[in-house]
């Protein structure tokens, strides 16, 4: 009985718990709708994602002719109210710096960009469209004004915007459709048909006028944009300039010719110095021809060699012109010693009226002739004239404020056996502006006949000066004198530098593969001549011991 | 002398007659059995029953009627007039099942939603042609507490800008049971738990629970004095929402503001807040 009234007791407790009721009420709200808007509308030549490129206003059919849209729009309801509800499409149109007109090809209506990324209330739509060959040209602010603009619409389901005027609203770009204008109307002769090439690759690009002369590129030549060549290329009488920084893809390699020159024997002049050996070559002179080779472009022009010029040319010698050719030799003999030769350095500076140089004697311990002049008059900042330049031809040395290099050798050496390396003292010294210069000297000996035995060009970058030993591997030369010379070039150069020393090979007994070749030193001989004397003073006293040794016994026979 | 002679006649009459025919026997109430306990239905009544067996010796037929009442007894007394809240009778139980000396009483009472939460006692009385009577009850009929209540389905903030505070919307909230109740509240935007107000339709954007807030009272500021909406329930224990005692239900309100973020949320957006009786 007790057992039943707690059970059913527990049963009134389960049942009379409560059970809440609850009221789930939906809540509502509406949020008004907010037009999208453009950001940004840019064009790229490439595109790699939405934050790694390089914008692009220009585009060239062949190189870059694919223009890569990307349109940043913004939404304040959430990029994904674009997404989900709307779109963004783009369209090209021709501006012409006042007012737009559809680009034909593209057509009048917008077509669709791809979402590429959101985040809040932005997101990154691209597209792209390819220029073709058909195009029309649109340089910009280059008369004809007109560009190619990009334009854009976003909706949102609800409000369309599309690009306004605004630049941030519109990329406009330039355009150079497959076949970049290449005039070359003042020119005539051999001058390429350039209607026959491919504007983008020529090849032995030749631009002649018969009257002054022909530059034929000798590496190929790629024209990405229009370009007026008579206008560019300026080719007169003995004068040749190309701004190669305006136009970078006419700084190539070049053989240049000028015709109807009077002069006998012409040197080339760049920017109206002597041009060094690293950048022109000279190729041939004959019946007022001059053929020479260069290995970029700025002003070349030629002019009558003078003496004085640093270079032992145009017939000088040094009998005619110590100053570029050094001293001539003393006769032999009559001395009893030898003879050498004065090698000078450059020029310097004209400062206070005076340029000096320094010169010394290609073998110090020879006699030489009366030094060459070691000071000259000058002008500082002007033209001035070389101790003995013509006035007609008026060649000119410009103090300019830019880096200007002295270089000296010293030969340690000067007398060396075969299979010796010639070692030589390399004297570096920037007395123009100073700063790191980055320099390229070359390194060659020629044989008594004039040929290039040996040839080795170094980089370096000197600062204001640099001294350094430097060893050649001359083992190949046979018995003989040589010329040794290191000509410097660097950029911006006015003036040459050049080093010149001689030494001499001398003969020895060395073992080589499969011969031996009979040198002698004097040590050698030395060593010889006494070992020899040794040899015989040795013998001389054997015998002598053995001589007396008989006697000796004879006498003892004897006398038992 | 007359009149002696008359009465003295009757009382003749009544002694000769009654060894015929015999006594009337009152008719008797077995066990009462009720619908226990009773479980009310929010909002709507609920149909109960108290059940005996009736005997009387004169046979079933002799009883006439059964009556019945159920009443709290710690609210009214039995013979109290009906009240929806405490006290209801029944005045002709169905009888069936008749056979012999005994008879199925089966007495049905409607109940509002709203009644005490007691335990309530149900008597039945039988009465026979002789107008006898025959009485039981049971005591402990529990009627268990009922804690409801209903709300508006929606509450709507109607079209509102970016950066906006929504003009001030409130919910009514009805007692539907039969005890006052206090309230919790809590809400979310799609599924419990995430933390949000409303989901949008808009990229899947959502407004912040914290962008929710409600007080008991109008006109509050939506910075300064309203609460912000959790997703945990909180208990406004100062609810106090009595139960009706007439039938309307009572109810009490709560105030709400929403504020919408000023950027990256668009559409229609929707959420669900619960309010529970407690």
């Amino acid at each position: 009985m007790e057992d039943k009234f707690l059970g059913l007791l527990a049963l009134m407790l389960i049942v009379a718990a409560v059970c809440p009721s609850l009221g789930a009420l939906v809540t509502s709200a509406n949020i008004t709708n907010v037009a999208p808007s453009i950001m940004s509308v840019s064009a790229y030549p490439n595109y790699t994602n939405c934050t790694s490129n390089t914008l692009g206003s220009a585009f060239f059919y062949g190189s870059n002719g694919t223009v890569y849209v990307q349109a940043n729009v913004s939404d304040a309801n959430g990029y994904g109210d674009i997404t989900d509800n709307g779109y963004v499409k783009f369209k090209i149109v021709v501006f012409n710096g006042s007012s737009e007109s559809d680009f034909a090809r593209f057509g009048a209506n917008y077509t669709n960009a791809t979402f590429e990324s959101g985040s809040g209330v932005h997101a990154i739509y691209i597209a792209s469209f390819n220029m073709t060959s058909n195009d029309s040209t649109k340089f910009g602010d280059v008369s004809p004004a007109g560009y190619y603009r990009v334009k854009v619409s976003v909706s949102d389901g609800t409000n369309v915007t599309t690009s306004n005027l605004s630049a941030a609203q519109n990329a406009n770009y330039t355009y150079v459709n497959a076949t970049p204008v290449v005039i070359v109307s003042a020119f005539d002769g051999s001058t390429t048909d350039i209607s026959a090439v491919d504007v983008h690759n020529i090849t032995n690009l030749v631009l002649e006028k018969t009257s002054y002369g022909k530059i034929n590129f000798t590496s190929t030549v790629n024209f990405t944009q229009t370009v007026n060549l008579s206008s560019t290329i300026n080719l007169t009488d003995n004068f040749v300039s190309i701004d190669s920084v305006a136009h970078p893809e006419l700084n190539k390699s070049a053989t240049i010719s000028f015709y109807n020159l009077t002069l006998s024997d012409p040197m080339i002049l760049r920017n109206g110095v002597v041009c060094p050996s690293s950048i022109c070559t000279k190729i041939s002179y004959s019946g007022g021809v001059l053929v020479f080779n260069v290995t970029g472009f700025t002003n070349y022009s030629s002019a009558e060699a003078w003496c004085g010029d640093g270079s032992c040319n145009g017939g000088e010698s040094c009998s005619s012109c110590s100053a570029d050719c050094g001293s001539c030799p003393l006769p032999r003999g009559g001395g009893g010693g030898c003879t050498t030769d004065w090698v000078c350095g450059a020029w310097s500076v004209c400062s206070n009226g005076v340029q000096s140089r320094s010169c010394s004697k290609n073998l110090s311990y020879c006699a030489a002739r009366q030094m060459p002049e070691t000071e000259r008059n000058c002008t500082a900042g002007q033209v001035l004239k070389a101790a003995n330049v013509d006035d007609s031809v008026g060649e000119k040395v410009v103090v300019r404020e830019h880096a200007l290099f002295d270089i000296g050798v010293n030969m340690a050496n000067d007398k060396l056996f075969i299979y010796e390396k010639l070692i030589v003292t390399v004297s570096l010294l920037n007395i123009g502006k100073a700063g790191k210069v980055p320099v390229t000297i070359n390194y060659t000996v020629l044989d008594g006949l004039g040929n290039v035995v040996y040839k080795e060009e170094e980089l370096l970058v000197v600062e204001t000066q640099l001294q350094f030993v430097k060893e050649f591997d001359v083992s190949q030369l046979r018995e003989g004198m040589y010329s040794f010379a290191a000509d410097l070039g660097y950029g911006d150069q006015t003036e040459p530098a050049r080093a010149e020393g001689k030494f001499y090979v001398k003969a020895t007994i060395i073992p080589t593969t499969g011969e031996i070749t009979a040198f002698v030193n004097e040590t050698q001989v030395m060593i010889v001549v006494a070992f020899g004397i040794l040899v015989v003073v040795y013998f001389v006293l054997v015998e002598k011991k053995r001589v007396f040794g008989r006697v000796g016994q004879k006498e003892t026979t004897e006398r038992q | 002398m007359k009149e002696l002679a008359s009465m003295s006649t009757a009382i003749i009459i009544t002694l000769f007659v009654l060894p015929f025919v015999g006594f009337a026997v009152a008719p008797s109430v077995g066990t009462v059995a009720a619908t226990d306990p009773i479980s009310l239905n929010e909002s709507s009544s609920i149909i109960v029953w108290c059940n005996a067996t009736v005997t009387d010796e004169d046979g079933y037929v002799d009883v006439t009627t059964v009556n019945a009442t159920l009443w709290d007894p710690a609210d009214t007394t039995e013979g109290a007039a009906d009240n929806n809240t405490n006290h209801y009778t029944n005045s002709s139980c169905a009888l069936s099942g008749g056979s012999g000396t005994t008879v199925n009483a089966a007495c049905v009472f409607s109940l509002q939603y709203y009644i005490d939460a007691a335990e309530w006692t149900c008597k039945l009385t039988a009465v026979d042609n002789t107008s006898a009577t025959g009485t039981n009850n049971v005591t402990t009929v529990t009627v268990n507490q009922l804690k409801a209540l209903s709300t508006d389905a929606t509450i709507a903030f109607s079209e509102l800008a970016l950066g906006a505070t929504s003009a001030e919307q409130n919910i009514t909230v009805a007692n539907t049971g039969n005890t006052q109740i206090d309230v919790s509240v809590d809400g979310y935007g799609s599924s419990d738990g995430d933390g949000y107000a409303t989901v949008c339709t808009v990229g899947g954007s959502e407004i912040s629970l914290s962008n929710l807030k409600y007080n008991l009272t109008a006109g509050q500021d939506f910075t300064a004095n309203m609460t912000v909406l959790t997703d945990l329930a909180v208990t406004l224990a100062d609810f106090d929402l009595a139960r009706t005692t007439d039938g309307t239900p009572s109810t009490k309100p709560i105030f709400w503001k929403l504020k919408i973020p000023s950027s990256d949320v668009g559409g229609s957006c929707s959420g669900k807040i619960v309010i529970t009786a407690v």
